[in-house]
């Protein structure tokens, strides 16, 4: 018998650079997990199940899920599913521990994610391990050499300037500097994003995330269980993942987010969402490059094609706007691969919760929309519809 | 876990896979093109009509890293719901029937592939280089650098279980030697000829106590199976089974010894969930048959007894020959649910199976059961 799914706790940890950090990924890992058990009120025996996310080949170790879940004292015996989707796996977590929930068969179950890029010394060497082998391989391509490719048409195709896209920046850290877990929480001026050091024209280093490092973790749970609770949890109304094909085959067109388009239509069909902009309280995207946030506002139906920058430039994707997006600063602050990919999951639902830390919290959230991607010249795509909960409303 | 729902009933409409070879001469899509074709195939469906594709391989040995995006259009996921599992088969089996029990999906496939981009001149060969990375999932501090791998970790349970007093080599070879005889009889072989017992004591030492022929045949290859609602299963073509539980447990890690001591613990948590979402009551006498995954024969009764089957007559415990015969990595869930409803059709329409399969990545530590009981209908 099928049965509703909900987000009833939510663990982050601090997040700093690889070099600063004096946690281990165990540590880390254990951090969130206990967060997140002690926020959704349970006790861990309580849980019946863990997904936990490792990127095999940008890690140090093999499945390293199989001794790091044994290792959190959450009890010996939890069932374990190891998750690797490369940059969603941290937003794929959620639609498996909530499969498992709504199938009936499981009724708590912990979402973890670490950091993934704790002991790499050239990310972009690892990342082009992913990459088709033919060109990109041999060429030494990493994501940002990559994600320039979409950059560029989206400036040819709509005159975006770099200062228009160093207005991005400048507004992420500006909402990164009030969260308590975000890694670069300091303000940058347009010059300075400009100014930065080119990685791949357009894009500077300010305009592509950190690495960082981070643990998140959230507990899945039965509507019973969210029941329970004292305070709201956050219900998943409706989610769906979308996937490019390897070689980017049928992308004619790298200035728009087909493939996210499709799925948003697809989930907010199932949410029976049918005017975003005024229906979400909150968002939280994942773009780890400038370009793409612009974008993803476009694909997810805020704002028209080419206007992306010009709704961000407005405020009304700040605090107090009426699209408060990305209020933790996003992944161009913190990205901790797998705990990066989850916590727009994770903030998402404390928004909708109103257990966001109160500097970020939207006042009143009850609707909220998360968005994962991960790829290269090909896009993933995962999107989550989350609302407001109250143990009232499910009596 | 009292307040568990009874999962509704998934439908198999669709079973396939490649053949099973020691390499292919295919890469790692191509084959699971193959195997997600034919399955689609078997029920007269195509790949947009797949709701969610759930995939089960392993990067490393595989060559690859986040090889869903080479993977996923081949599964049947372009533009639809799909995701990558690195665990046997058998969860994504679990997975993909989760989806369609909670109503989220009408059908979904799930896919198992093992293709590791490495020549070996024998089976030899293609297990050393499994076993160093099968080192690098254990646990970093203390079992890496004691040389702990799937196979040590076989080797001392093995071992250990001698040491009772309780079973004999010459037992193990003897089930050995049943086991692989009967694969080669059956159509999926990976080691081709029938063996003695004596074949097998006489075969190479790997890891003390336990010989070559005790050990998995190592193949390579994908499988897929399509499931469905029983609603949309009505309008369908194809297979006649349905799953109606399905059980998954992880073992405990190296420092509580369950792994040497009590290695079917494991597959007895998998199993309890799956016999209670399938209303078995007393499994020896309501089951028919027995898909088992016991990659030696020392784990042959502890399997068999945490399933709770151990009264099975002999030919009905794994008739195809199991890992002895042929082991295609994590694609193994998925064929053993196609050999336990290929005998379902063939012997006793009408009858239960219970399917098992487990990792082998770190033998019996942090070990990963998957059971599902499946129905002829």
């Amino acid at each position: 018998m099928a049965q509703r799914a909900a987000v009833v706790g939510v663990g982050i940890t601090d997040a700093t650079s690889p070099r600063k950090q004096t946690r281990s990924h165990l540590e880390l890992c254990q951090e969130a997990a206990w967060a997140a058990v002690e926020h959704a009120g349970i006790s861990p025996a309580e849980l019946d199940g863990v997904v936990v996310g490792n990127i095999d080949g940008f890690e140090g170790t093999v499945l390293g899920g199989k001794h790091i879940t044994r290792l959190l004292g959450l009890g010996p015996h939890l069932p374990m599913v190891v998750l690797n989707t490369g940059g969603t796996t941290g937003g794929n977590l959620m639609q498996v521990a909530a499969r498992m929930v709504r199938a009936g068969t499981h009724q708590r179950v912990l979402c973890l994610g670490g950091p993934t890029f704790f002991g790499v010394r050239d990310l972009q060497s690892a990342i082009n391990t992913n990459s088709p082998m033919i060109v990109e391989q041999p060429l030494g391509m990493g994501g940002f050499h990559m994600g320039a490719f979409a950059a560029s048409a989206y400036q040819a195709r709509h005159g975006t300037t770099v200062e228009d896209l160093a207005s991005v920046v400048v507004a992420d850290h500006q909402k990164a500097a009030r969260n308590p877990y975000a890694h670069l929480r300091y303000t940058l001026t347009e010059t300075e994003v400009v100014e930065g050091i080119p990685l791949s024209s357009p894009l500077t280093q300010p305009m592509v995330c950190p690495v960082s490092t981070s643990a998140a973790a959230m507990v899945v749970a039965s509507d019973d269980v969210a029941a329970a609770r004292r305070t709201p949890s956050a219900l998943i109304r409706a989610m769906g993942t979308s996937s490019d094909p390897y070689l980017g085959g049928g992308k004619g067109d790298f200035a728009v987010m087909e493939n996210l388009a499709a799925l948003a239509r697809r989930v907010y069909a199932l949410a029976d969402v049918r005017d975003p902009r005024a229906e979400f309280d909150v968002v939280e995207v994942f773009a780890p490059y400038v370009h793409m946030q612009p974008m993803q506002l476009e694909a997810l139906g805020f704002c028209g094609p080419g206007e992306g920058i010009d709704l961000i430039r407005s405020g009304a994707t700040d605090a107090g706007g009426d699209l408060p997006t990305n209020l933790s600063g996003g992944p161009k602050c913190t990205n901790a691969g797998v705990a990066g990919e989850l916590a727009p999951y994770a903030y998402t639902a404390l928004q909708v919760m109103g257990d966001a830390p109160e500097a970020i919290q939207v006042p009143g959230a009850r609707t909220g929309l998360a968005h994962g991607t991960g790829g290269s010249f090909f896009q993933f795509e995962n999107l989550a519809v989350f609302s407001q909960l109250t143990p009232q409303e499910q009596r | 876990m009292s307040n568990r729902v009874r999962p509704g009933p998934v439908h198999v409409v669709g079973l396939a896979c490649t053949p099973l070879l020691p390499e292919q001469d295919a890469v790692l899509d191509e084959l699971v093109f193959d195997a997600v074709s034919a399955a689609l195939a078997e029920c007269a469906l195509r790949k947009p009509d797949v709701g969610l594709s759930v995939l089960a391989s392993m990067d490393v040995p595989d060559g690859r890293s986040i090889s869903s995006g080479l993977t996923t259009a081949a599964a049947a996921g372009y533009l639809s719901d799909s995701y990558r599992l690195e665990a046997d088969s058998g969860s994504a089996v679990a997975a993909a029937a989760q989806a369609v029990a909670a109503g989220d999906v009408e059908v979904a496939i799930a896919v198992g592939v093992h293709n590791p981009e490495h020549h070996a001149e024998d089976d030899a060969g293609r297990r050393r280089f499994l076993e160093q990375l099968s080192n690098l999932a254990f646990e970093p501090a203390f079992d890496r650098p004691v040389g702990m791998t799937a196979q040590t970790v076989y080797g001392l349970q093995a071992a250990h279980a001698l040491d009772s007093g309780n079973v004999s080599l010459d037992h193990w070879a003897e089930l050995s030697a049943a086991a692989i005889t009967r694969g080669a009889g059956g159509r999926r072989p990976g080691r081709r000829g029938a063996v003695t017992a004596a074949d097998v004591l006489a075969s190479a030492p790997v890891v003390t106590p336990l010989l070559d022929l005790m050990l998995p045949a190592p193949v390579t290859g994908a499988s897929a199976v399509v499931l469905a609602s029983p609603a949309r299963a009505a309008r369908l073509l194809g297979r006649s089974a349905v799953l109606t539980g399905i059980g998954q447990a992880t073992g405990d890690h190296t420092w509580t010894g369950e792994w040497l001591t009590h290695p079917g613990a494991t597959t007895a948590r998998a199993a309890a969930d799956a016999y209670r979402n399938a209303g078995l009551a007393d499994p020896g006498t309501e089951v028919d048959v027995v898909e088992l995954s016991a990659p030696t024969p020392a784990l042959h009764g502890p399997y068999l007894a945490a399933l709770q089957l151990q009264g099975l007559a002999p030919d009905r415990v794994c008739p195809s020959g199991g890992l002895a015969s042929a082991h295609a990595g994590l694609a193994n869930g998925i064929i053993r649910l196609l050999e336990a409803v290929e005998w379902l059709e063939q012997h006793q329409p009408r009858g239960r199976a219970v399917v098992h399969s487990v990792d082998t990545i770190t033998g019996t530590v942090s070990e990963e059961s998957t059971v599902a009981v499946v129905e002829g209908i």
